[in-house]
């Protein structure tokens, strides 16, 4: 049985059309790549898996629960998307903490961990707005999986990382897989998508035009 | 001899009379105006972050939502609490009272308290629910305006001389605090006998559920998704 079910997925705004059509199967515990240029719908995909976006037509089923347009996200999901914004006045700590919160299901000790898992250092009282680029991307990634969530969804995961926190992106996604959590990544580029996803899909005007993959 | 009815006419005065002409109606109006710019922006706060880490993790809109509502209602009573002792304690120290005179003040302080806390929720749900809306720049300007209407509005109502239905939340606010001290100090005033303690509660309770319902349907409507940090 399928894991993420989108049927016939569609958004228009105004004229123009943002998603056309998408019909998908992904299966548990797999790392799918979403390629294509900038505008392409891969954020807007995402966006309407995560419950953002209301559909113009068409439906997205999760784990057999429907996602409503209006008041209703994946059960547990990780996610890293678009905006890199978290608040630029804590810490890396002070930031997962508030995040934490939330659903109350990590102590001090687990965030420590998943802050030095992404390679930065958690009794750091460097605040965000202080972070590089790439340090802030790491962070982001942090927050993505540090609830161990049964799907992550990764917008360009990749930007504004140097060679080494590629390398540490890849060690750490590959890690998330065998923990069980189904994995969505978005690219502009092909390079380095192969080795690390079981599936990829290339998107253009909001349609999955080719796919390429062992599934 | 007690100094008790000269600070209850004091009050009484303050609320009622302070409000003659239009200057001073738009200056009280823009006092409690004051109270409440730090919490205009509180749905809006950190939108984008919110949207895409918060509320994913929240599972359900109306759960963030209700917190944020929540959150309006504690910055209010924060704003009455830090409004009431700062007027009171000019009020304490100007002049010597007993503890039973300031136990009889505080009775009317009380008053005074609740229908600012619910005119301070009205105003803030007000222009949080118009922040879904429009941009976020524009919402100082629009709480300026309803505030300069609002004070027009109040001295229309002062100098009409047939009160049936007034809808002013302001009004609702002052008048029944000059029902009651105008009771206390055994003056009578036909001119706003419709307006109760309990009627201007009451009234202030629906504007609040109707405001809370409607940002609720607003927010709900909302494409979460393609709004953009401004």
């Amino acid at each position: 049985m399928e894991f993420i079910e989108i049927k016939n997925c569609s958004k228009i705004i105004g004229d123009k059309v943002i998603l056309d059509s998408i019909n998908l199967n992904l299966h548990k515990n797999q790392i799918y790549g979403f390629i294509g240029r900038n505008g392409s719908g891969k954020t807007m995909l995402f966006k309407a898996i995560l419950g953002l976006l209301k559909l113009s037509e068409g439906e997205i089923i999760i784990d057999s629960h429907k996602i409503e347009t209006g008041d209703s996200y994946p059960v547990s999901v990780g996610v890293m998307i678009e905006n890199n914004n978290l608040w630029s006045y804590l810490t890396a700590f002070d930031n997962l903490k508030i995040l934490a919160s939330i659903k109350k299901s990590l102590n001090d000790h687990e965030i420590e961990e998943t802050i030095k898992r992404v390679g930065l250092d958690p009794k750091s009282k460097k605040t965000y707005s202080k972070f590089s680029l790439g340090m802030k991307q790491r962070l982001i990634f942090a927050q993505a999986i540090m609830e161990k969530p049964e799907l992550l969804v990764l917008d360009e995961p990749t930007n504004a990382l140097d060679k080494e926190g590629v390398e540490l992106f890849k060690k750490t996604i590959k890690q998330e897989k065998e923990r069980g959590a189904t994995i969505l990544i978005s690219s502009h580029s092909i390079e380095g998508f192969n080795e690390l996803c079981d599936r990829v899909f290339e998107m253009e005007d909001g349609r999955i035009i080719n796919s390429e993959g062992n599934l | 001899m007690s100094d008790l009815p000269e600070i209850i006419r004091f009050r009484s005065f303050y609320s009622w009379e302070s409000l003659n002409d239009i200057y001073s109606s738009i200056i009280r109006t823009m006092e409690f105006f004051l109270l409440i710019v730090p919490g205009i922006n509180f749905y809006k706060k950190d939108f984008p972050t919110i949207v895409t880490y918060c509320m994913t993790r929240n599972r359900r809109r109306s759960k963030w939502y209700f917190k944020k509502v929540f959150t309006v209602a504690c910055f209010s009573v924060v704003s009455v609490v830090v409004y009431s002792c700062t007027s009171l304690a000019v009020l304490i120290f100007s002049k010597t009272l007993s503890i039973s005179q300031v136990t009889d003040l505080i009775r009317i302080e009380l008053c005074m308290n609740l229908l600012l806390f619910l005119y301070l929720v009205f105003f803030q749900l007000y222009l949080n629910t118009l922040s879904l809306l429009i941009k976020q720049s524009w919402i100082l300007p629009i709480g300026v305006i309803t505030s300069i209407i609002i004070a027009l509005d109040l001295y229309r109502v002062q100098i009409a001389e047939n009160i049936k239905i007034v809808l002013n939340p302001m009004a609702h606010m002052f008048f029944p605090l000059h029902v009651e001290c105008s009771g206390f100090l055994g003056v009578d005033d036909p001119v706003i006998h419709n307006f109760t303690f309990i009627s201007s509660v009451i009234y202030f309770l629906i504007l609040i559920a109707v405001l809370v319902l409607l940002g609720y349907k607003i927010f709900q409507s909302l494409d979460l998704g393609l709004i953009k940090e401004e």
